[in-house]
């Protein structure tokens, strides 16, 4: 069944084209990774989604709603989810705050909300760090705020932001670990990333974007072999 | 030609000598907006603090107002400077509340040091432009006005070129467009900054000090243009040069047509719905410029 | 616990006007002018140091709220106790406007808006001459009858601006204690993201605000009240506006007690500043200026925080 699907999206920024007429859908309980080089559109793609941009034309269907000119904070009502590559986290407030105000969009009492927050801290590992003000956090905590924030709101799709840029290898182990968890969830998950390797390792399939289009899309084993994609990203040479 | 014609072409041709004066005055502070994403509340004091220098200096050596340039801008573009290196930029990165505050703070401070210094009685510049008027095709051309309507031109166009031609001016442009990125790129941004703020200042004070001769100044006045200058900037979209000029002018045409109808108090009402209709329809300027 | 500090802090409040009413007529006057300055600070608080707009129009809504409560009570001889819920109602109203006008945009255009809403309001209510007697202002008759608002001894000012700055007192805590107070903090420290967590952040600003603009309507009755005399120059204007931020942000933004005592503080800093340098124009303005400019460099979180620091560090 298809959570959510987009048709032909399109996104112009004055000459730019970020968007070419892309289309991708995404299955239940997926996790669908996007990759591609820099510039190619993953970041607006995301912001498309997510409600941040309006498409100049092409629907988003989440379900069997037509979304596509909803307002950000209606798409988060909806159940999808997303994180910032450059983390957003709220400064002046614990990290325990920063995830009740995401626990808040579906559990209105405080007391409940703090319950739904304690429990995304834990599994997010955050627990021990509660009480620090998010001013006062590493950037390897900071990125797990922004999925923890994000999860707390209970999403059906969690929309995820190039998450494990400049992290170390055991950090991005790590991480993995927690898509995998999420996941095992029953959450879908749209990894935008720029790490091919991560990606391969946990997606179920992955869609390529180059210069706002969507140039190849099925299993990692295929994707990262296929010419059109190492031209991409490495130049005619290689093709 | 129906005398109501005639009338509504000389308040169209007014509106526009005056719109001129209006785009020029906030060339500063949409320039200041657009490098620093920062608005600065104290500007309509930087504008009055040039009108008497223009005004002493015509006391005290009774040559010609436009001399007074040559004090006026170097003077207040030091000032500008000054204040932004050593208190604006601490203010910088914490948020809107601080550096609003900041600049209020230095609006209130001057408009009082101002009445204390020189009293809040009304000076008017002894030598001002001579009071003429020229008759073509029945419509009057003010001296006084084309004046000040030319020099808001050459004002703009020497900030114009500055912007496009020399590094300095490159360089504002790629902090205005992305800090990020213009760092990156090795631009020294907290001297672009600094540099940015005296300019912004330097152009108020110039239009200033072309200004004075034809207003009463006050220890005030700056209160007067700071929601003029706003509006100006808003329509034009915020951080946009030549949008800002644009503005002037549609500002300068509303003020003057509008007069045909309406007493001037309402007449300022209408530029205020004006500017709520532009804020709610194109809030980004009647340009529709992208600004993030 | 921080009920029971409200309400030992409410008990102090409450004595302040008979301590005043011992020591001198003039003291009273001081008391009243400080819980007029605290309340009107914590009211803006609410949008100022929690969801972090700077509104510099608050003083449009004091008008509107004085003008209302009179006009009702001059023309059709309605209480102003009646009058100071319909003024505070008309004021929370008219709060939308400047909302519209700011709502999916950067702050700084809420603060120009803000800054023009007083501007309007204070142009309008000077031309209409026939409904506010413009520039003369409205005076109103002295009867010192209670149910008309009005006191024969000062005292009761007092303890009825008293009253209204437990009100805002009480909406800053119970904001704080709710999803409302998380949501505004969230939108003050960053929009987009609060958005992305399916805040409505136009409606939670809409709502901050009217709350906002509701008490410091309330206050603008109580002026009226006192006074006895309401001008458009006497009370839409910029300078009151800018008071009402300075209050609040010497004692500290976004905390209950931040704007509270940054009122008290104000009066009192103005009050000996008129003491002692009496006659020198713009002096006192001069200095309150530079004052602000030192605080926001010094200590952006405000005076109270200041001292905070300087007692922990001792």
């Amino acid at each position: 069944m298809n959570l959510l699907k987009l048709n032909a999206i399109t996104k112009k920024f004055g000459g730019l084209l970020a968007l070419d007429h892309v289309s991708l859908q995404v299955d239940e309980k997926e996790v669908l990774g996007v990759i591609g080089p820099n510039g190619s559109g993953k970041t607006t793609l995301i912001n498309v989604i997510s409600g941040f941009y309006q498409p100049d034309s092409g629907d988003i269907i989440l379900g069997d709603t037509n979304i596509t000119r909803w307002p950000a904070h209606r798409i988060s009502k909806a159940g999808i989810a997303r994180t910032f590559q450059n983390t957003r986290p709220f400064l002046n407030m614990t990290i325990k705050e920063n995830v009740i105000v995401g626990a808040l969009s579906v559990k209105s009492d405080i007391k409940e909300a703090t319950e739904v927050a304690q429990k995304v801290l834990e599994e997010t590992g955050l627990q021990g760090k509660a009480e620090r003000l998010a001013k006062d956090t590493s950037i390897q905590d900071r990125k797990r705020l922004e999925v923890a924030r994000a999860l707390s709101t209970s999403p059906k799709i969690l929309l995820l932001d190039e998450p494990m840029a400049g992290l170390t290898e055991e950090e991005i182990r790590d991480f993995l670990a927690l898509i995998q968890r999420t996941r095992e969830r029953g959450i879908t998950i749209i990894l935008i990333e720029h790490i091919v390797k991560a990606v391969q390792q946990v997606a179920d399939r992955i869609t390529v974007l180059d210069y706002g289009k969507k140039i190849c899309e099925g299993k990692p084993q295929e994707v990262v072999k296929n010419p059109d994609v190492l031209k991409a990203y490495l130049g005619e040479d290689y093709a | 030609m129906t005398s109501f014609l005639v009338t509504f072409i000389q308040a169209v041709i007014n509106g526009l000598l005056v719109g001129g004066l209006y785009g020029a005055v906030s060339l500063g502070l949409t320039l200041v907006f657009g490098v620093m994403k920062l608005v600065n509340f104290a500007h309509g004091e930087f504008l009055m603090l040039a009108m008497y220098v223009t005004y002493w200096f015509v006391v005290y050596t009774g040559m010609n107002p436009i001399l007074s340039l040559a004090v006026s801008i170097p003077l207040l573009f030091t000032i500008g400077y000054l204040f932004e290196a050593f208190m604006l930029s601490r203010t910088l990165g914490l948020g809107d509340l601080p550096q609003i505050l900041l600049t209020v703070g230095l609006s209130i401070f001057l408009q009082n040091f101002a009445q204390l210094l020189w009293s809040s009685n009304y000076r008017v510049v002894p030598v001002s432009y001579p009071n003429i008027s020229y008759l073509f095709l029945g419509i009057y051309f003010s001296l006084p006005y084309l004046i000040v309507f030319a020099s808001s031109l050459v004002i703009a166009a020497i900030l114009w070129l500055f912007l496009q031609k020399t590094s300095v001016g490159l360089a504002m442009q790629a902090a205005a467009q992305d800090i990020v990125a213009a760092k990156l790129m090795g631009i020294n941004t907290r001297s672009v900054f600094a540099i940015s703020f005296g300019l912004g200042i330097a152009i108020t004070a110039a239009a200033g000090s072309l200004l004075a001769p034809t207003y009463e100044i006050f220890p005030t006045i700056g209160s007067t243009f700071i929601l003029l200058m706003f509006l100006v900037v808003v329509i034009g979209g915020l951080g946009d040069v030549r949008g800002a000029y644009l503005g002037g002018l549609i500002l300068g045409l509303v003020v003057t047509v509008s007069n045909l109808f309406v007493t001037a108090d309402l007449g300022q009402v209408i530029l205020f719905i004006f500017f709520v209709l532009v804020l709610i329809l194109r809030p980004n300027g009647l340009l529709g410029k992208m600004i993030k | 616990m921080e009920r029971r500090r409200i309400m030992a802090m409410m008990v102090l409040f409450a004595i302040l006007p008979l301590l005043g009413e011992f020591a001198g007529r003039q003291y009273v006057t001081l008391v009243i002018m400080m819980f007029f300055y605290a309340t009107l600070a914590s009211a803006w608080d609410i949008m100022g140091g929690r969801a972090g707009q700077v509104s510099l129009g608050n003083a449009g809504f004091l008008a509107i709220g004085a003008y209302t409560s009179t006009l009702l009570f001059l023309r059709f001889g309605i209480s102003p106790w009646v009058g100071m819920f319909i003024g505070a109602t008309v004021a929370g109203l008219s709060s939308f406007v400047i909302g519209l006008t700011a709502l999916r945009l950067k702050g700084v255009f809420f603060v120009m808006s803000s800054l023009a809403f007083v501007q309007v309001v204070q142009l309008l209510l000077t031309h209409f001459v026939s409904v506010t007697n413009g520039d003369i202002g409205l005076f109103i008759p002295l009867t010192s009858n209670p149910t008309q608002m009005q006191f024969s001894q000062p005292i009761f000012y007092a303890w009825l601006i008293d009253g209204i700055l437990f009100l805002a007192i009480f909406a800053n805590y119970s904001i704080s204690k709710r999803r409302i107070g998380f949501y505004l903090s969230a939108i003050r420290e960053d929009e987009d993201a609060a958005q992305a967590l399916g805040i409505n952040t136009g409606l939670y600003k809409s709502l901050a605000f009217f709350i906002s603009a509701f008490i410091t309507g309330m206050v603008g009755a109580f002026y009226a009240q006192y006074f006895l005399f309401i001008t458009p120059t006497s009370t839409a204007t910029i300078p009151l506006s800018i008071q009402i931020v300075l209050a609040a942000i010497i004692g500290g933004t976004g905390k209950i007690w931040g704007p509270v005592f940054g009122g008290i503080v104000f009066e009192v800093l103005t009050y000996f500043l008129q003491l002692s340098f009496p006659t020198i124009a713009g002096l006192n303005y001069t200095i309150i200026g530079a004052l602000l400019m030192l605080i926001v460099i010094v200590s952006p979180q405000g005076f109270l925080a200041l001292v905070e620091r300087m007692i922990r560090s001792k």
